[in-house]
């Protein structure tokens, strides 16, 4: 059990260091974030000015970060993925002992937890200089970090889905690009859930994006302590499923390998 | 010797959705797909001892990839019997996978920015080796492959042949007993070709690892390997040793004289002159029909030779011949 656990830390700890060493990623994705939060906090005070909304332009961007922060994160591994089926890449990997899933999972956990802490650096220091303001207690920031922590876990989760599509399709671009655009509706990554027509708000509770995005950002309005059970709890019972589909999806995709070929 | 590959019948049969034109077409197909059979391996039977060289050749869709991907465990037949180091390797992939290694030219399986030996590391870990066996492992792998010198370089810097030695090297770290090798040699220089070539030789004499080769470029099955499996349209042709090959389709010599004369010119049947450059005469000789000496007499006869080389047809030619002689 710890030699498993062992290779798949091995996996973490290696592309950890290896996207530390593609800096220069890491430094293009923090201008980028920067720069989608330099637009929101302008857009934002336009708009707040204009149609006098309950939201105060300071919390807001302190919202959009927290979003901004995850969807930034979370590595694209289905692009990956895509290359390990159609280069025929995943014929080499599968007569290794260890598991294909697992081992993805660990390469894009590392990549997570490495753009989390360096993006998170650079996005909540802009939100701070940018707002002069910090709306939550250590605790409650503490929380919130390990509630994005959980919500990358997912989206990860999630992405790897999206990836195993290529099992069927040559090109997952258009099911990444649909779910990306229902993770932007439903998860509220620009205007707060809770300013959505009553209906949507309870449409969107009942997908994984909400907790993903803004129902976990949310909290930045209000924090409340029973919300982030909750919130846990939903985190924690969307990765179950996704994982059981990931699982029944990869089982079917090699199926398919077998049946139709590679 | 007892055997490290055993496959009887084997016969793999794919089910694919025929390809449709047109936008009623593809609707069509989305609600009753056309479904084609397509036999892409039609029942080969080999056996491979322990320790063996073996070439395993044909041209693009032959069936060589699918006969790989049965035997390392990530496909199952249709029919057949087939058995890896005494395992079914789809049912026992994972014990397999820590008796197998696999190169691929065209797949690295180093981190492209981290130092080779990082990699070899994380190769340690996943197949579960131990420290001090990985420390002697690798130790013994680096004089090998004369690796030491490249060990700190991020991979991204090594020349290909570099990171050529670095793969091999990391697919033989948990000292597999076969070593399943696609194209080895793409895209290497001549030098890197050789290299590798001797290296590959070095460690079958050495570690006595069975070594199961697929390859475009004739010299490497001629110099790593005493044995050729010749597949074509998922039938197993040819069974054969190297030198039985040669013995059996080396029906021609090509002989190349170097004479006074600027230009000779003579007709014997079983004689096709060849393109010649100035004081050169090159003839290829279809030895079922004229012998060599004849030849080499009759142009003593008109032209003052100073020198002549005789050589085999390149190995490429042979294996054309044997698809040629099945057809």
């Amino acid at each position: 059990m710890l030699q498993k656990f062992n290779k798949y830390a091995a996996i973490f700890s290696l592309t950890f260091n290896q996207g530390l060493k593609n800096y220069k990623l890491l430094f293009g994705l923090s201008l980028f974030l920067i720069t989608c939060l330099i637009i929101f906090a302008h857009l934002w005070k336009v708009a707040a000015i204009r149609t006098h909304t309950d939201f105060n332009p300071e919390t807001l961007l302190w919202y959009i970060a927290f979003n901004e922060w995850i969807l930034i994160s979370i590595p694209e591994v289905q692009k990956e993925m895509q290359e390990d089926f159609q280069s025929g890449r995943l014929a080499y990997l599968l007569p290794r002992p260890i598991s294909y899933l697992g081992a993805v999972f660990a390469e894009g956990f590392a990549q997570l937890v490495l753009q989390l802490v360096v993006l998170g650096s650079v996005t909540f220091l802009f939100a701070f200089l940018w707002t002069e303001t910090f709306p939550l207690t250590f605790l409650q920031f503490a929380l919130m970090l390990l509630l994005g922590l959980c919500a990358g876990i997912l989206g990860l989760l999630l992405q790897m889905l999206i990836g195993l599509s290529s099992f069927w399709l040559h090109d997952v671009t258009p099911v990444n690009w649909v779910w990306e655009k229902l993770l932007f509706i439903f998860g509220g990554l620009i205007l707060p859930l809770s300013a959505y027509p009553l209906w949507l708000q309870k449409v969107a509770a009942l997908t994984p994006f909400s907790p993903i995005l803004g129902g976990r950002s949310g909290l930045i309005f209000g924090f409340d302590q029973s919300q982030i059970f909750s919130l846990f709890g939903l985190l924690a019972l969307w990765f179950i499923i996704g994982s059981i589909a990931l699982k029944l999806v990869y089982r079917r995709g090699l199926k398919i390998l077998n049946i139709s070929g590679g | 010797m007892s055997s490290a590959i055993v496959v009887k019948g084997l016969i793999k049969t794919f089910f694919i959705r025929a390809p449709v034109s047109g936008f009623i077409g593809t609707m069509k197909s989305l609600f009753s797909p056309k479904i084609s059979e397509q036999k892409a391996i039609d029942n080969i039977s080999f056996e491979i001892k322990r320790g063996e060289k073996v070439a395993f050749i044909g041209p693009n869709g032959a069936g060589k990839s699918t006969t790989i991907k049965i035997l390392t465990g990530i496909l199952y037949p249709s029919e057949g019997h087939v058995e890896v180091l005494g395992l079914v390797p789809w049912q026992k992939r994972d014990v397999l996978g820590f008796k197998i290694g696999t190169v691929f030219g065209q797949r690295s399986q180093l981190w492209y920015h981290l130092p080779a030996s990082d990699s070899f590391s994380l190769l340690s870990k996943i197949y579960e080796i131990p420290k001090a066996t990985y420390k002697k492992r690798l130790h013994e792998l680096i004089a090998i492959f004369e690796l030491e010198k490249l060990l700190a370089k991020p991979v991204r810097q090594l020349s290909l042949g570099e990171r050529m030695r670095c793969e091999l090297c990391a697919s033989l770290l948990h000292k597999p007993e076969i070593l399943f090798l696609d194209e080895p040699t793409i895209g290497l220089d001549l030098n890197a070709k050789l290299q590798i070539r001797t290296l590959l030789n070095r460690l079958s004499l050495e570690q006595k690892t069975t070594l199961f080769l697929t390859s475009h470029d004739t010299a490497d099955i001629e110099q790593v390997s005493e044995r050729v499996l010749i597949l074509d349209k998922g039938e197993l042709i040819k069974d054969s040793t190297i030198y039985d090959l040669k013995k059996t389709y080396m029906r021609k010599k090509i002989v190349t004289l170097i004479t006074e004369e600027e230009k000779i010119s003579f007709t014997i049947p079983g004689v096709t002159p060849l393109a010649s450059p100035p004081f050169h005469f090159i003839c290829e000789i279809d030895l079922a029909i004229q012998p060599i000496e004849k030849v080499i007499q009759k142009a003593l006869e008109v032209a003052n030779v100073k020198d002549i080389t005789i050589e085999d047809p390149s190995m490429e030619e042979i294996i054309r011949d044997v698809y040629a002689a099945k057809v």
